[in-house]
């Protein structure tokens, strides 16, 4: 019997009388340190203020949200370690079904009404793969993702009875790690002997990211066909389609999964920006409608879904709503930074429709203001704002500015370059766009070089400014990334161990392990850090 | 959508809800009782009745998916002797000392596609059967045979009447008041709709060879 006396425990139910029933049965168990929430956003609240070891959680939590949604939210947000056991109890038998069709699936759930041994005996089989894959979630938490492929190799070798487990696990290791033909290759074996979703739509993603966008899409209809409940893929279906230069589809294809399931907010924020891309007013403005609305009791809305709405509104000639929808943001979100900035730089396009300059003006200022105070990471439709911002007040260096940190940032995103090149059409500065967009990624290859130089020549400082100044601004581009992490390292080789810079180093090399952790460049990098590590007696992780 | 039809509650929806507050008080009810150990003979009775009513409420639930046509396996991978072993710390905290329960993995792999919800109701109506039939033993047991899967249930009892042996391939089946037959159309059921790639599953019921003692067999396909 397995020691549960350290367990932390959250249980997550709206009815209060099965939250007891269920502490009383886990007390059985051993397990007494627990914890309940009646509700979802409750839960988010303890969950970010305490470590659990486990969360055991109902399907259906009213009306706002269900437990599913809760999974996915505190998965994907790395609220919880991949350690957390993560248990649903639900009284509906399609609960299977949503299982079978969900991009993230709960350690094992129980179907109400359920008997305490039935929930002993899983907890058990829960537990003892978790400890089985202890070593996988190890390398995970330090972003070793390779390594977590080769752990994922040794016990499928060593015929693990979770087989299956480490087939799914590997396989989106695989493609994390950009290794798509291996991930391929493993998708297809799995799929000869059975059509499993998940294995399918990994496929299709497999050949996405290889790009191979007509093959992906394919797979993707055939996943459907075979599932048409399977909503994650009309998710990568969409991405597919407007990266294949489809957008009406994209649109289409999010539209049908919601006529499944209403409620996804995430998915109907994601409908409401392409139908905007597209031009669409209608549909966003209904989208992004129901998103502020639907959100107001939910736990994963933010002051975006508001701007979001605020922007169609605009775009519509509805200058008050629009500024009231700011409003609005600002009384539910407070004036953190990141809230001011991103509705001041919608109030100023909103000035500027209305013909109102000086308030234009005025909130540009506020905005610019706000981002100083903020910092630099702008998410990305706030960052092609402002520089449309910027050009309609006549900041023009500072609007092109914006528009090369975004593509230089974002310099293999498609939608990214699209949502641009329509700014830039329509503040008149559409013969710009190509000399930009091209310019930006000739500016990086140029700011890596210069950086480079100035090492070389052993101007080391001069070099690290250079290289931290354009790795923050640029903060998704990789290669300043790396070569601003090795300037960093070059120098206390050099000069002896500077924590706050190694720190930074570390921190730089953190942020691209995920996506980047298996090019060359990275490992050698990350070897020469541990290498200085050892020389300065510093143990580096 | 036409708003005097969105206020409109229909008797569906109703039933719908209904049935899922029955089902979490029950689930409350049989946590509860759980909790009461398993020691006192009356506590443990009740937890029997407890689990035959809700079995004969997820029975009837199914017969309502099966008149809308909309009864499907849901399958997932699964470790037969795990869920044979759940089933087995079941019946024993249910029996307690009046009867031996053992359960045994004669070769099946480590994991299986089959709908674990459905195949444990299948065999929960096997388990009842057994309960009834049984002098001091019954067997759960997982394992292959050819490409499929099986799971059976074996008592000590006096096996199976002949009236149910000579329907087993049939469609008709006798269903008694005290729904042996019940049981049994269900579990054919379930068997038919584990399918894939064009082969279904099927049920097997026998008596021992000694002469003595049911075996009730559901097969599942890869």
């Amino acid at each position: 019997m397995i020691d549960y006396s350290k367990s932390r425990v959250l249980i997550v139910d709206d009815s209060q009388a099965m939250c007891s029933s269920l502490r009383i049965t886990l007390s059985n168990f051993g397990i007494t340190r627990s914890e309940s929430s009646n509700s979802a956003g409750e839960a988010i609240f303890r969950i970010r203020h305490r470590e659990f070891d486990m969360i055991v959680c109902d399907y259906n939590l009213g009306d706002s949200t269900d437990g599913q949604q809760l999974l996915e939210y505190v998965r994907r947000e790395h609220l919880i370690q991949p350690s957390v056991v993560f248990l649903m109890v639900t009284a509906e038998r399609s609960y299977e079904k949503v299982v079978l069709c969900a991009e993230m699936a709960p350690d094992d759930y129980l179907l109400k009404p359920f008997t305490a041994e039935t929930m002993r005996v899983r907890l058990e089989k829960v537990f003892d793969k978790k400890a089985v894959f202890s070593t996988i979630y190890a390398h995970l938490a330090e972003s070793r993702l390779a390594e977590a492929v080769e752990e994922c190799d040794r016990l499928l070798q060593a015929q693990s009875r979770y087989s299956v487990d480490l087939f799914r696990m590997k396989g989106e290791l695989l493609l994390d790690l950009g290794r798509e033909e291996e991930a391929q290759q493993l998708y297809e074996s799995l799929l000869s002997s059975r059509a499993i979703p998940w294995a399918r739509l990994g496929l299709a993603k497999a050949m996405r990211n290889s790009g191979n966008l007509d093959l992906a899409a394919e797979q993707l209809q055939v996943v459907i066909e075979e599932m048409p409940e399977y909503l994650a893929a009309y998710d990568v279906l969409a991405k597919v389609h407007e990266e294949n230069g489809h957008p009406e589809l994209a649109q289409e294809s999010l539209a049908n999964a919601l006529r499944m399931s209403p409620g996804n907010l995430v998915r109907q924020s994601a409908l409401g920006q392409v139908a905007f891309r597209n031009g669409d007013l209608e549909t966003a403005t209904r989208a992004f409608s129901s998103v502020v609305d639907k959100g107001r009791y939910s736990f994963s809305r933010s002051h975006n879904d508001f701007v979001n709405l605020s922007r169609v509104q605009m775009e519509n000639g509805e200058f008050a709503k629009a500024l009231q929808s700011l409003n609005d943001a600002r009384s539910a979100f407070g004036t953190a930074p990141v809230v001011e900035l991103a509705t001041s730089t919608m109030e100023t396009l909103i000035h500027h429709a209305a013909n109102n300059a000086a308030a234009s003006t005025a909130a540009l200022d506020k905005a610019i203001a706000a981002r100083a105070e903020a910092g630099i990471d702008l998410a990305g439709q706030t960052a092609i704002d402002l520089a449309k911002g910027c050009f309609v007040n006549g900041r023009v260096d500072e609007g092109r500015q914006l528009v090369r940190d975004m593509v230089s940032n974002y310099y293999d995103d498609t939608m990214v370059k699209r949502s641009v090149r329509q700014m830039l059409d329509a503040v008149g500065r559409g013969d710009e766009s190509k000399a930009l967009i091209e310019d930006s990624v000739a500016d990086v290859i140029k700011l890596n070089n210069d950086g480079v130089l100035l090492a070389r020549q052993g101007n080391l400082a001069g070099a690290i400014d250079l290289l931290l100044e354009a790795a923050r601004r640029m903060p998704q581009n990789v290669q300043l990334g790396l070569n601003a992490a090795q300037a960093l390292i070059v120098e206390s080789d050099r000069t002896g161990w500077n924590e706050e810079h190694m720190r930074e180093a570390q921190r730089l090399l953190g942020r691209h392990a995920a996506a980047h952790g298996d090019l060359p460049k990275f490992k050698k990098i990350k070897g020469y850090l541990k290498d200085v590590g050892l020389k300065f007696g510093v143990k580096v992780t | 959508m036409n708003p005097a039809r969105e206020n409109e509650i229909g008797l569906k929806d109703v039933l719908a809800a209904n049935l899922h507050e029955t089902k979490n008080l029950m689930g409350q009810l049989m946590l509860r009782l759980d909790a009461m150990g398993t020691s006192e003979p009356p506590v443990r009775e009740a937890r029997f009745l407890c689990q035959q009513i809700s079995d004969r409420m997820v029975q009837m639930l199914l017969l309502f998916e099966l008149q809308d046509e909309q009864l499907k396996s849901q399958p997932e991978a699964h470790n037969p002797a795990d869920f044979l072993l759940e089933l087995r710390e079941n019946a024993r905290a249910w029996a307690g000392a009046q009867l031996v329960i053992e359960s045994r993995d004669e070769g099946a792999p480590d994991y299986w596609y089959f709908d674990r919800a459905l195949t444990e109701m299948a065999l929960m109506n096997a388990l009842h059967n057994a309960f009834r039939h049984a002098r001091q033993r019954i067997e759960l047991v997982t394992g292959m045979r050819g490409d499929c899967l099986y799971f059976s249930v074996r008592d000590d009892g006096a096996g199976f009447p002949d009236s149910v042996l000579h329907v087993a391939g049939g469609h008709s089946l006798p269903i008694s008041r005290d729904g042996t037959g019940l049981g049994l159309y269900f579990a054919r059921m379930i068997a038919a709709v584990h399918t894939n790639q064009g082969r279904s599953g099927s049920l097997e019921l026998r008596n021992n060879e000694s002469g003595s003692g049911a075996e009730f067999t559901l097969l599942l396909p890869k």
